[in-house]
């Protein structure tokens, strides 16, 4: 049976207004008090792209999530949208990890887990948007990997890939094992049932500690993240053409426009 | 090769596109001129592909003062694998303080392989980067939170730091005639057939001949838009004005428009002299990429989007009333102009 792995970040809702957030001293963001947390949109493209093979072969579908503090109802909603097994890496170490440190962890993870015949992962995360940790976690198992996908299929040994390019389409095809970062244009996560919600909230999960990990006290990093800041933002001086009817505003706002170009 | 500059290389990768060099290269040597004359070190540029000479020849008149030319047939377009072999043996001799590439499509997929092959440290979309006289480090600023707010970022002991440049933030180097450099011939050994990734189709998408990073004018559409048949009074607008139609990441979803036409975070970062933007929020996953506009122009019948603390130009109202009289207004005035 084809084995897939899908990694699965938790994040602050990248919907949430920035003026809901708290600038503490040390320069973090942190969302208001009781807030819970969603899963990274890209990563949901990603289960939906699992889950589009499982409907048409046999398949069974891992997920790994990284961090402290998970939220255990929230992920649990990828059992019940269709994945057969979730797996928490949860400890406080795991808090503020880099992409480096991420990958590093992930792909320790994933080997004592056994490689699976594919791995996907969001094109990158909603709240960083760094968009790293998926390749580095391919190039850390020695797997190929393609990055951007919008269509993944798998055809006996082969994973055949529609992915958006620098200027258009591609179609790339690669052996398994491999890993693939998978873009919006895939599709949102379906909506479970009501009772799948319910059964998958009685399902096993699996947490596993840095120490159950054999990690090493020192997660290696590369970067380090010295604060958070909100820029300021110079509120442009709009200039409103108003009181007028549409026929007039129309006119003076293709002067405008005109005027714009010959500038 | 290296040697004698040893650590003190500020490195980046030129882009190219259709043989002359692509838009983010001149932007590149500007920022990492600065960053190699805050290290007091040599600025170079990589370039892979075929027929490189002029393009090398100005980088050199941008400022560059060593050129590393890969010319290889398997390099003219990116290919991960080929890329990545390449550079990385060159990197690995040459030891760079810092690796930079472009935060285009090329080098968001290529620099995380590359910090990975490296070990290196790696920070994406930098918009501002300087070093740290004390330490030597590198400060990096990016966007976070989908353009909310920004993280710094400092690079980590010993290692070469690898970031990849924001588009259309810095400035394009000028050329200068009377700059000096050398050309330097690397040969990579590459291997197509060792491949694991094969391309069995690429297609270019036809964007009517121009495009999007190209326009002077763009007239986009979002959500408001209501439906993909009110993208042709856009597209009568910016066919007037010489320009071309982008969308918002709403229009998109709702199947208006093709992916490839959506403006924002996750799509293109475009820069026109002439921003109009119809039935828009303002979101500022979709205004990170077109902040950089000389001039956006606001149409929404909301006088509280958000989008008019970013515009300049601004009318609260139903697109309806005001597209067809304004592509009217538009025809009539660069009509008279002709005659
Ligand atoms: C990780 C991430 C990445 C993202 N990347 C992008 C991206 O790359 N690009 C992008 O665009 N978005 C992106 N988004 C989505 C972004 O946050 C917004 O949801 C999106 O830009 C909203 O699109 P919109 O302005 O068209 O729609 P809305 O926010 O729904 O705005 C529609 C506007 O139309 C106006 N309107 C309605 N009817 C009319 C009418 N008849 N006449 C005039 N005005 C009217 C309304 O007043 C409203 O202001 C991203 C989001 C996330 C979380």
């Amino acid at each position: 049976m084809l084995t897939i792995i899908v990694c699965i970040k938790q994040v602050y809702d990248p919907e949430m207004p920035l003026s809901l957030f708290q600038l503490t001293e040390d320069g973090k963001l942190i969302p208001p008090p009781g807030t819970p947390p969603v899963l990274s949109t890209f990563d949901e493209n990603a289960l939906e792209a699992a889950l589009r093979i499982k409907d048409v072969q046999a398949a069974k579908i891992t997920i790994i999530s990284l961090g402290d503090k998970l939220a255990k109802p929230v992920l649990r909603k990828t059992l019940a949208a269709g994945a057969d097994e979730l797996i928490l890496l949860e400890d406080a170490q795991f808090a503020e990890l880099d992409s480096y440190g991420t990958a590093y962890v992930l792909a320790q993870a994933i080997e004592r887990h056994g490689l699976p015949d594919m791995i996907l992962c969001g094109r990158q995360a909603v709240d960083t948007d760094a968009g790293q940790v998926g390749i580095g976690l391919a190039e850390r198992l020695q797997i190929p990997s393609v990055t951007l996908a919008c269509q993944v299929e798998v055809n006996g040994e082969r994973i055949v890939v529609e992915r958006i390019s620098g200027d258009g389409m591609e179609t790339v095809a690669l052996a398994k094992p491999a890993l693939v970062t998978v873009s919006q244009e895939i599709g949102a996560l379906r909506y479970p049932p009501v009772k799948a919600l319910m059964a998958a909230k009685k399902m096993d999960i699996t947490i596993l500690s840095a120490a159950d990990l054999g990690l090493a006290a020192m997660i290696p990093q590369r970067v380090h993240l010295q604060r958070m800041f909100v820029p300021q933002r110079n509120k442009s001086d709009c200039q409103m053409i108003s009181d007028a009817g549409p026929e007039e505003i129309a006119q003076r706002l293709g002067e405008v426009l005109i005027r714009t170009l010959k500038a | 090769m290296g040697g004698a500059q040893q650590g003190m290389e500020v490195m980046f990768l030129a882009e190219m596109k259709d043989r002359t060099l692509a838009d983010i290269s001149p932007q590149m040597v500007t920022i990492a001129k600065q960053l190699s004359a805050q290290w007091g070190g040599v600025l170079s540029a990589v370039l892979f592909g075929a027929e490189v000479g002029a393009c090398a020849r100005t980088l050199i008149s941008l400022g560059v003062a060593k050129v590393y030319v890969a010319e290889h047939p398997a390099l003219e377009y990116y290919q991960p694998e080929a890329y990545l072999g390449a550079l990385s043996q060159l990197v690995t001799d040459v030891q760079p303080q810092a690796f930079l590439l472009g935060h285009t499509a090329l080098g968001q997929d290529l620099a995380p392989r590359l910090a990975a092959r490296l070990a290196a440290g790696l920070v994406t979309n930098c918009v501002a980067l300087q070093v740290i006289p004390e330490t030597g480090r590198l400060q990096m600023i990016r966007p976070v939170f989908g353009g909310k707010a920004r993280g710094m970022y400092l690079s980590g002991d010993g290692a070469i730091q690898l970031a990849t440049i924001a588009q259309k933030v810095f400035e394009p180097a000028l050329p200068d005639e009377s700059n000096t450099g050398a050309i330097v011939n690397f040969a990579s050994t590459i291997d197509a057939g060792s491949f694991k990734v094969q391309v069995v189709k690429r297609r270019t998408e036809d964007t009517d001949g121009m495009r999007l990073e190209e326009a002077k004018v763009i007239v986009a559409g979002g959500r408001g838009l209501g439906s993909a048949e009110a993208f042709v009074q856009l597209k009568e607008l910016a066919g007037i004005l010489d320009g071309c139609i982008g969308a918002s990441r709403a229009a998109v979803d709702n199947g208006w428009l093709a992916g490839r036409l959506q403006i924002g975070l996750t799509g293109k970062v475009v820069s026109p002299q002439l921003y109009i933007a119809v039935g828009i929020s303002g979101a500022i996953q979709h205004m990170s990429g077109c902040l950089a506009a000389k001039t956006i122009v606001a149409i929404n019948r909301d006088p509280e989007a958000s989008i008019f603390t970013m515009a300049q130009v601004g009318v609260v109202a139903d697109w309806r009333e005001i597209i067809p009289p304004l592509v009217a207004t538009c025809r009539r005035l660069l009509h008279q102009d002709q005659e």
